[in-house]
């Protein structure tokens, strides 16, 4: 059996919000490998601190203690500048909330990150256009704004935001967690088909169906990783894949 | 009421910097507006009661005693309106008092006997000493104070040429001749010393009439009344005053501060309210969502508006007391300088009315702009505000699209923010415009009055040599070719003033052989006499008089007509002024002709030791010769000084009100981009990409409106000079406004806003991405 590549290893993380009598730690003495080409889903009851592991295993946030490896660079020991370049360049992110940028059209929300990597306006330009179609936004929606366009094109806009300067890997954060069912599958087809072309994903989610599409589930309970399984490569209607991941969360207490 | 309290509390504690930062303004905005009202309300209030109180004429004059009879004294109490005439005797000389501030003064001073008591006119003994000798004077306060002379020491006079030592046993207070701009300085001898000036000066003996007119009747009406009298019966008048002109002159300054203090006040109110109007706007689209949530709880529109406009009026009431109480604090030292000038003295109470309306005047506009800012609360739907407001109402237009747009992508995020931020813009814009106005403002009095105060000077004064010699009429000639050809002298003037009669007025002429050589031009409409015709009148005579109008003036040789070829200002006399070239005043009075030459020197010599060597080589022929220089500086100090500590405040507090405000809007502004922020440092953008970005999209609006507003006052400014210079009878101001310097303001401005923007900014690189992004 093929090792997998270990692309993101975070050890003994610590984090905690609040000071004083208000002091909540999140998770303590975590450790944890993500690797590479990997659809992996954080899941846990609320508090659980998916959404905090999610953040700083992304540089979007720094833990209180440990280190987190990123293609075997310490991220944990980088300056506020280089955090910065080291997103720009390896990662990707998908929010719950979509947040795209409200003055900018769907198409500058996507230059505004693909420019800051790679100075070839024609090559961004290029790869934007190619990766909205796949997205199946139409070309007409591509200069609207965000508060023109329904929650699903904007949650896929969000998703070719994050993924036009090719990241090493895409954090997503609930990223159906706002949108009708309809809207929700479409969402996470682009996720299935970017995974199945190689992108390494983390998600976080609530939803079983979601988890479906993963093939590592990461359970998280009181700050610490519960559980964890292993569902294999997704297709659809698979009911055995269903039905182990349906058990792991019986297993788990979901 | 519990509810509306809870809320208020909490949007007190959730800004509370903000409501610092607009309680700062608020307060130094009530304490300029109180020190305003209380000087406009005390000082001319204290001004009338003083003059009651020592029972002051309303009208003074002076003739020489010999020409003084019962007759004259009859048909003076004839003139229909005199109410009371009291005469007093005196001698009238022009003595040049030493070590005045340390250097010369020369003043028309009257020597008066301080044994002779009077009804009308009486003074009031602020201070006496012990006497010591024969030599007793009594000086008014403006001579001791402004002098700097001490009580119980000396003062040196020298009159025609003599030095005559005085020991100081007395300063008085006294409302009719109390200062420099009056005219005639008072001056109380004892007994035994008037009599022995009176000795050798008897020629100099003059009767001063004090006259007391009906209540409320015209003052300068009843003056010329007498003077009509006085001409036809052919008595020489060495001087007179009304109670109107000298309360006008003593008051000047302080009506000149009164006025910077209000111009300053209302902008600074201006920008107050402008920007408290823009915090609710801010507020409100930031607390959204919270006002929707408790709009769906029952809240009414009106609760919820009166939980946003109560922090700022509790904020603004507490601010607005704190500065009234403030204003007190320098009130008493300002009104201390104010009486150096004045010449008579009043001590500052808590002014309840000034307070009152203070407090009403800036709480009811406080109360009226946020309540009207927050009024879009009452027609905010529960859902939409819970929603984030009503969407789509950023501008639909994306400016300056990625794809087809060349260039630098911070600089393309720059611009797209620039765009994006229509009614921050706005604001930001009116609020750096006004702000480079009260810089132009304050920055431009605070040039001509502290640094370049020849200025300043030249507004408010006459001609300005560096050297004044009386000299005798025959020598008078020989001296000035003397002192022409030499190597020290760039002119000399035969330039001198005198009184004459005018529309039965004494009238105060400049007398001069060429006006187109002086220094100082006084003329503001139309030019200076050029011939024995022509003649330029003071702008006290504007309202009777044109350009091209012919005046007659009566003479003992008959009456001489001139034609009125220009307006001229002076301060000092209340514009009651005219101006003839040498020839035309022989034409009025053939044998009287000017004894003063007015010397100018050449740049870079030494004015003090020219004058001695003057003295060694010419000084037989000179009958005195006074330091012009060092005279201007002391009438510089004496209108100056106040007008210098006002300007200066006005200047530190609008740099200290500018960085206020600038805080409060970047600072708001920050705080209602935080999410976006974030959004960027998700995809990467480092803190100071972000920093420069924020910072660069406020520049061009700064920078614009900042540079506009220095060009609009390189033009507007100097008509705003001409306003407050006219209210205090300077016509023509001399007043620099330049452009170079308004815009090296402008670019300061902008720079400093730069430099906060970036200073403000700065924790948006500690922030981390996921914080800026949850913690809305």
């Amino acid at each position: 059996m093929k090792t997998k590549e270990v692309i993101i290893s975070a050890k003994d993380l610590k984090k905690s919000f609040g000071t004083g009598e208000m002091k909540q730690t999140i998770f303590e003495h975590m450790n944890l490998e993500i690797y590479k080409g990997d659809f992996t889903i954080l899941m846990g009851s609320s508090g659980a601190g998916k959404s905090t592991l999610l953040y700083a295993l992304s540089g979007m946030d720094r833990p209180d203690a440990g280190t987190i490896s990123f293609c075997d660079e310490d991220i944990t020991s980088y300056k506020d500048d280089k955090l910065a370049l080291f997103r720009r360049k390896k990662c990707g992110f998908v929010f719950q909330q979509i947040y795209l940028l409200e003055r900018m059209s769907l198409m500058d929300n996507v230059l505004t990150a693909g420019l800051l990597a790679n100075n070839n306006k024609k090559e961004v330009v290029n790869r934007a256009k190619k990766l909205f179609q796949k997205v199946k936004i139409p070309e007409i929606t591509w200069k609207k704004f965000s508060t023109q366009i329904s929650g699903g094109e904007a949650q896929r806009a969000g998703i070719v935001r994050a993924v036009i300067h090719q990241p090493e890997v895409l954090f997503a954060d609930e990223p159906t967690g706002a949108l009708n069912s309809n809207h929700s599958d479409a969402v996470l087809d682009v996720f299935s088909e970017l995974n199945k072309e190689g992108q390494s994903i983390i998600m976080v989610t609530h939803d079983k169906k979601t988890a479906l599409r993963a093939n590592r589930v990461i359970y998280l309970k009181d700050g610490t990783i519960f559980g964890e399984c292993d569902l294999g490569t997704y297709q659809e209607k698979d009911e055995l894949r269903k039905k182990k991941l349906d058990d792991f969360l019986i297993e788990m207490g979901w | 009421m519990q509810q509306i309290k809870n809320l208020t509390l909490y949007h007190l504690r959730k800004e509370k910097r903000q409501y610092l930062s607009f309680g700062i303004i608020l307060c130094l905005t009530a304490f300029i507006i109180n020190i305003a009202l209380v000087l406009v309300m005390q000082m001319g209030k204290a001004y009338d009661d003083t003059f009651t109180k020592l029972n002051t004429a309303n009208i003074n004059f002076c003739i020489p005693q010999i020409q003084d009879s019962d007759e004259l004294k009859g048909k003076i109490q004839a003139v229909k309106d005199v109410d009371m005439i009291e005469i007093k005797e005196g001698i009238l000389l022009s003595a040049t008092a030493k070590d005045f501030r340390g250097t010369e003064f020369t003043m028309n001073t009257i020597f008066y006997n301080i044994n002779e008591v009077s009804k009308i006119n009486q003074y009031e003994m602020i201070e006496e000493s012990e006497v010591v000798g024969e030599n007793v004077v009594y000086l008014p306060r403006y001579i001791v104070e402004f002098g700097e002379y001490e009580l119980g020491g000396t003062i040196t006079y020298q009159i025609n040429g003599t030095d005559d030592t005085f020991q100081i046993a007395g300063v008085l207070q006294e409302m009719q001749f109390g200062n420099y701009g009056s005219g005639l300085m008072g001056v109380y001898l004892s007994e035994e010393c008037y009599q022995n000036m009176l000795l050798e000066f008897e020629e100099n003996q003059v009767s001063i009439y004090a006259v007391k007119t009906k209540e409320g009747k015209d003052s300068i009406r009843v003056c010329r009344e007498i003077n009509q009298v006085l001409e036809g019966e052919q008595v020489s008048l060495h001087y007179s005053n009304t109670d109107v002109q000298n309360k006008q002159t003593r008051t000047m300054v302080s009506n000149l501060v009164v006025m910077i203090l209000f111009v300053f006040a209302v902008i600074v109110l201006a920008v107050c309210l402008f920007l408290s109007r823009f915090r609710i706007q801010n507020m409100i689209q930031e607390d959204m969502t919270n006002l929707g949530v408790l709009k769906a709880m029952g809240y009414t529109g009106r609760t919820i508006i009166q939980t946003v406009v109560f922090p700022y009026l509790i904020t603004g009431g507490i601010a607005v007391i704190a500065g009234i109480l403030l204003s007190y604090t320098v009130l008493g030292s300002l009104v201390q300088m104010l009486t150096l000038q004045s010449g008579f003295g009043f001590k500052v109470s808590f002014d309840l009315l000034a307070g009152f309306i203070t407090v009403v005047l800036l709480l009811s506009i406080v109360f009226f702009t946020t309540w009207s800012a927050a009024g879009k609360i009452k027609k905010l739907q529960p859902i939409l505000a819970i929603r984030g407001g009503e969407n789509g109402k950023h501008s639909m237009k994306n400016h300056f699209p990625m794809e087809k747009t060349k260039g630098n992508i911070q600089i393309l995020l720059i611009l797209k923010r620039v765009c994006g931020q229509a009614r921050q813009n706005v604001l930001l814009f009116v609020v750096s415009f006004m702000m480079m106005g009260l810089i132009a403002f304050a920055g431009t009095l605070f040039y001509n009055v502290v640094m370049k105060p020849e200025n300043f000077l030249k507004t408010l004064s006459e001609e300005t040599p560096d050297i004044m010699i009386q000299v005798g009429e025959e020598e008078k000639n020989q001296l000035k070719n003397t002192l022409a050809q030499n190597q020290k002298v760039s002119q000399v003037l035969s330039y001198g003033t005198k009184t004459i009669k005018l529309d039965n007025d004494s009238t105060t002429v400049f007398i001069c052989e060429d006006f187109s050589k002086v220094k100082n031009n006084l003329c503001y409409e139309g030019k200076n006499p050029e011939n024995d015709k022509e003649i330029a009148m003071g702008s006290a005579f504007q309202e009777e008089y044109k350009l091209g109008d012919m005046i007659e003036i009566s003479s003992h040789s008959g009456v001489v007509t001139y034609e009125i070829v220009g307006f001229i200002q002076s301060v000092n006399n209340s514009g009651n002024v005219c101006e003839l070239t040498e020839e035309g005043y022989g034409r009025l009075k053939k044998d009287d002709a000017i004894q003063s030459l007015y010397v100018y020197v050449k740049d870079g010599v030494n004015v003090e030791g020219f004058m001695e060597e003057l003295e060694a080589a010419h000084g037989r022929q000179m009958l005195q010769m006074v330091n012009n220089v060092k005279m201007m500086k002391t009438t510089s100090d004496m209108y100056s000084g106040i007008v210098k500590i006002a300007v200066t405040a006005v200047l530190a507090l609008t740099t200290l009100i500018i960085f206020l405000i600038l805080y409060v809007i970047i600072k708001s502004m920050m705080v209602k981009n935080r999410q976006e922020l974030g959004i960027y440092k998700a995809m990467g953008y480092s803190g100071r990409q972000l920093i420069f970005q924020m910072a660069g999209s406020f520049l061009p609006v700064i920078g614009g409106a900042s540079l506009m507003s220095a060009v609009l006052g390189c033009i507007y400014l100097p008509n705003l000079n001409n306003i407050i210079f006219s209210m205090v009878g300077a016509m023509k101001n001399y007043c620099e406004v330049s452009l170079g310097t308004l815009i090296l303001f402008a670019l300061i401005q902008t720079g400093i806003s730069f430099i906060l923007c970036i200073w403000l900014a700065l924790p948006v690189r500690k922030i981390s991405a996921y914080s800026l992004i949850k913690d809305v």
